[in-house]
Parts: C-alpha cells; sequence; structure tokens
C-alpha cells in the first residue's frame, strides 16, 4: 500500500512537471502580441493588438475586413505573460462585456495557447499576409586565403516590394571588408548555383524570427558605423554576427538545427580551417541539416508572385 | 628642461591625476552613458576610468552560481584595501544582463550582498554599451568563452589608466594573490616617496642587526 502510495505520487509529480514544461515558453523566449491574431478553431473573426494597449475585433480577412468592437487590453508581464487582461464596452467574439481575463499557457514566434475560464485552451496564430526568407549565402576560394563573400540576408516580401538587408564580409574587388552588403554584392547572391565554391541556405521564418534577425543585423550596422566592433579581427565579428542570426531562429524553439561553431572538441570546421573560412563551412553544415527546409528558387520566385496575388496588386 | 628642474620635478612629483599619455582613452574603454545603482548618469571613461585605478567585475542581480562567491571575496578585497577605497582606488561591477539589472535591481543586489559601500559603485547601461564594454574589457578571443555570460563573472580586470597599466586575476584565487595584482597596478611611486621607504627599511635592519647580530626576516 506504502510503496503504491509513494509510486503513485511519484508519477503525478513527473506528469505535473511534464505538464508545466510543455506549457511554458522556452527561455529567452518574448511575446510580442501586436500583430493580428486568429483563434481559427473557436471563431472566424481576427483580434489586431496595438501596441498602444487597444485590440480590434476584425470580421472578414484582408482588405474587406470590418472592425467590430475595440477593447483594451493589459498583460501581466510584458517579457513572459502568464494572464491577459481584456476590458470591452460590448461583447464580441471572445471578450464579454466587462472584463476577461484569460491564462497565457505558451506561446511561440507565431502562436499563443489561451485558456478562458470555463473553456478548454484554444491555440492563436498571428496572421501575417507579408513573408519573411533568411538566407545564408556564401562563397569561398575568391580572396587570397581561399575565404570569400558570407554573409545573412533578411528578406522581407509585403507583396508591393521586397525588403533585404544583408551584413557580412563582402568582396570589393578582389579584397573584402565587413558591414552592409551592398545590392550590387548580394545580388549575385539570391539564385542558387550548381558551384561547389557556393552555398546558399534559405529558410522560410516568421515575422518574429526575421524581427530578431534583422534587429542583430542593424546592431552590426551600428558597430561598424560607430567602429565599435567587439573583435579587432573582422573574421571573429563575422563569426559572431553569423551565429548570433542563425541561433535567433531557435529562440522560441528548435525550428533549425543548428551546428555549434564554438572552438569546442566536436567543433571540427574551427578546429581545421582558418577563421576567415569559418562561416562558409557553418553554412554548408546549416544547408546539410536543414536539406529539407531549403527553399529553392522556384518555390521562392512562386512565393513572391502568391505574395502579390494575394494582396491584389 | 635642464637636470636640477628634472631631478626636482622628480622628487616633488605627485600621483599623476591626468591619464597617461599612452592611455587609449575612450577610443578603447568608450564613453558610454551608464547608470550606476544610485541612479546617476555616468560617462564610463571620463567619470570612472581617467586617471584612476579601477577594479572592474562583471555579475548580473539574479546570478546564483559564481557571482554570489564572487561578490563575498570582493567584499574582503574591500576590507583590504578599504584606506584607499574612493580615494585613490575604485570597484565597479558592470552586469552583463542590462535588459534586466535596472539601477534598482542593483541597489537591492549590493545591499543583499552588504557591498554598498563607498568607492564601490554597479553599473547599467544600454545593452549595446554593455556589450562593447565587455568585449573591450574582457574579450578571449574565443567565441565560446566571449559568447558565455557566467564564464565573464570568474575574472576581475584591474586598470591603472594614469600608468596604463593592464592586469587580469581570477577572483576566486586567494585574497593574497588578488591583492597583488591589483598592487600591481598601483600608481608609481615618487623618487621621495622611495627614498623614504628604503631610509625606514634601512633603520629597520640597523636596529635588528645591532639587537640580534644579524636579520630576523629576509
Amino acid at each position: 500500500m506504502k510503496r503504491a502510495a509513494v509510486l503513485s505520487s511519484l508519477i503525478l509529480l513527473c506528469l505535473t512537471m511534464t505538464a508545466t514544461v510543455s506549457g511554458q515558453a522556452q527561455k529567452g523566449c518574448q511575446l510580442n502580441i501586436v500583430g493580428t491574431w486568429s483563434p481559427a478553431e473557436v471563431s472566424p473573426l481576427l483580434y489586431r493588438f496595438a501596441a498602444d494597449g487597444t485590440v480590434t475585433v476584425l470580421s472578414g480577412s484582408g482588405q474587406e475586413s470590418r472592425e467590430i468592437a475595440t477593447a483594451a487590453y493589459t498583460l501581466d508581464n510584458p517579457r513572459a505573460p502568464k494572464t491577459i487582461m481584456f476590458k470591452a464596452a460590448k461583447q464580441a467574439g471572445e471578450l464579454s462585456e466587462g472584463t476577461t481575463a484569460m491564462e497565457i499557457t505558451g506561446y511561440d514566434d507565431d502562436s499563443l495557447t489561451l485558456v478562458k475560464p470555463g473553456s478548454g485552451p484554444a491555440r492563436w496564430v498571428k496572421v501575417d499576409p507579408n513573408r519573411y526568407f533568411i538566407v545564408l549565402a556564401g562563397r569561398s576560394d575568391v580572396f587570397y586565403d581561399r575565404s570569400g563573400p558570407t554573409f545573412p540576408m533578411m528578406i522581407k516580401i509585403d507583396g508591393q516590394q521586397t525588403q533585404i538587408d544583408a551584413v557580412g564580409i563582402y568582396a570589393v574587388g578582389n579584397k573584402w571588408s565587413f558591414g552592409t552588403v551592398p545590392a550590387e554584392a548580394y545580388k549575385e547572391f539570391m539564385k542558387e548555383t550548381s558551384k561547389a565554391s557556393d552555398v546558399m541556405l534559405r529558410l522560410e521564418i516568421t515575422a518574429a524570427q526575421y524581427e530578431r534577425g534583422l534587429n542583430i543585423l542593424r546592431t552590426w550596422e551600428r558597430r561598424v558605423r560607430e567602429g565599435a566592433l567587439l573583435y579587432p579581427d573582422l573574421h571573429l565579428d563575422n563569426i559572431l554576427l553569423v551565429r548570433q542570426v542563425t541561433e535567433s531562429l531557435n529562440q522560441c524553439g528548435e525550428k533549425v538545427k543548428l551546428y555549434k561553431l564554438d572552438w569546442g572538441l566536436s567543433d571540427h570546421i574551427s578546429d581545421q580551417n582558418l577563421y576567415s573560412r569559418a562561416p562558409f563551412l557553418y553554412f554548408k553544415e546549416l544547408r546539410r541539416l536543414n536539406e529539407s527546409l531549403h527553399v529553392r528558387d522556384e518555390k521562392f520566385n512562386e512565393h513572391g508572385r502568391m505574395t502579390h496575388k494575394s494582396m491584389g496588386r | 628642461m635642464n637636470r636640477r628642474s628634472l631631478f626636482k620635478s622628480l622628487a616633488n612629483n605627485k600621483t599623476p591625476a591626468e591619464p597617461h599619455p599612452a592611455s587609449p582613452g575612450p577610443a578603447v574603454f568608450t564613453n558610454a552613458l551608464l547608470r550606476t545603482h544610485e541612479d546617476k548618469q555616468v560617462r564610463f571613461y571620463d567619470d570612472l576610468i581617467k586617471g584612476r585605478q579601477v577594479v572592474i567585475s562583471l555579475m548580473y542581480a539574479d546570478c546564483e552560481g559564481y557571482c554570489p562567491a564572487i561578490t563575498a571575496r570582493l567584499i574582503k578585497v574591500y576590507e583590504a584595501l578599504q584606506d584607499r577605497m574612493g580615494k585613490d582606488l575604485f570597484m565597479y561591477s558592470l552586469t552583463v544582463k542590462p535588459e534586466e539589472d535596472d539601477p534598482a535591481a542593483l541597489k537591492h543586489y549590493a545591499q543583499m550582498h552588504n557591498a554598498l559601500l563607498p568607492g564601490w559603485t554597479f553599473l547599467t547601461g544600454d545593452p549595446y554599451d554593455v556589450e562593447t564594454i565587455r568585449y573591450r574589457l574582457f574579450r578571449k578571443d574565443h567565441i565560446a568563452i566571449d559568447t558565455d555570460l557566467l564564464s565573464h563573472t570568474t575574472a576581475l580586470r584591474i586598470i591603472n589608466d594614469s600608468t596604463n597599466r593592464w592586469l587580469e586575476v581570477n577572483p576566486m584565487a586567494s585574497l593574497y594573490t588578488v591583492l597583488q595584482h591589483i598592487s600591481w597596478a598601483n600608481p608609481r611611486k615618487t623618487l621621495k616617496q622611495r627614498m623614504e621607504e628604503n631610509k625606514a627599511l634601512q633603520e629597520k635592519i640597523d636596529k635588528e642587526v645591532k639587537q640580534y647580530g644579524t636579520r630576523r626576516k629576509v
């Protein structure tokens, strides 16, 4: 009897711990509530959260969406919220008249699980008409030490225009430079080649992943501008930059398989190669590890056309 | 300058208040605007480093690993050098998590560890500036070590800007070792001070020799 009681309490403890871990967001993962969300499973309405603490309930989608109601919302802790409180003047969709408190049991880059009192958990998904990509591009055997241009590109396609930001090592003639990659330098890396000296990994990412990656690029652009680089060796700066950008993809859960470029015992890339060649070989390894996620040229171009159509432009 | 004025200036010179001509100045230290645990704005080089001897450590308020033990060791260092603290020696603890540690959090940490002491300042600031300072002062040119915030808390950077002397020591080394490293960055003594010290030592030796016929301690 005693043994059975101990065993059952152990099982209960394990179950509780599992539930707690799976319900929590990843450490370092911050919820960005601002944007449009859809609790697709429970309501056809859309909820547009603004940074000023207001939420607008919309019916329909795209340009035909109609405003039904507005309410105020507050998060108990904006960095790691556990509860969201709505104050609405009238009932609209999931919001009752007066105050509605919902428990936030989990979130990642593009989804949120909310529990309304008396109902089960509902998954809310972020709705974004834009498409986002990251391209890890590199070429070897360009400079005297067999290294070459290597940089990450963040791409946003909003239907009307494509915004491309790239920072890293690029070629100026037969010399290399570190900083914002000019358009003429990154354009030749927009298409895949079959050359062994080239590498490209193109992934479709969420708005949150894009924003994080873009912030990292902006910070490095500022460092270049202000002469505040972290290493005197620009190749080390480039390694740090590509590591920061790629690791930021997994800040809210493992979305991409990463290689540990850390000078450790199992890091054969930095063990056997010059610093300057490490980002190129790192991208090659990431391409190998994430082959199934790679967006090929045809599909990428299709994405662009689809976005143009769906936006009706 | 003639010989007489040169020796006169050597004998009378004081601890230089200005940074050494070779001091890298804000180009290396940065002159970032930081906030102290008392919520005062300070410029990193101009207000905290320029012409001073400083001991800089890294920490973060919710650090449960090495940080409390290191802070406890730093208190011992502070006590041993109490007479100089805030006068010609200053201690700074810079958070490596500035997004989380505001001045109030730093003050709470200092209070909790009995480190709210004159001459010891806890600092926070814009994450961009804090990262720049961290790399400028504690960089090891090793990606894994440099990106590991916890490993940074296990180093003390000792700088005397007036002599441009930089040293690093592990705070968990013996107290003697830490104090010895700090002393290696001490301001240069004047000729007069060194002559007085030599004179006092010689008098002590003479006294011992007279009393015991030999020196008791070497």
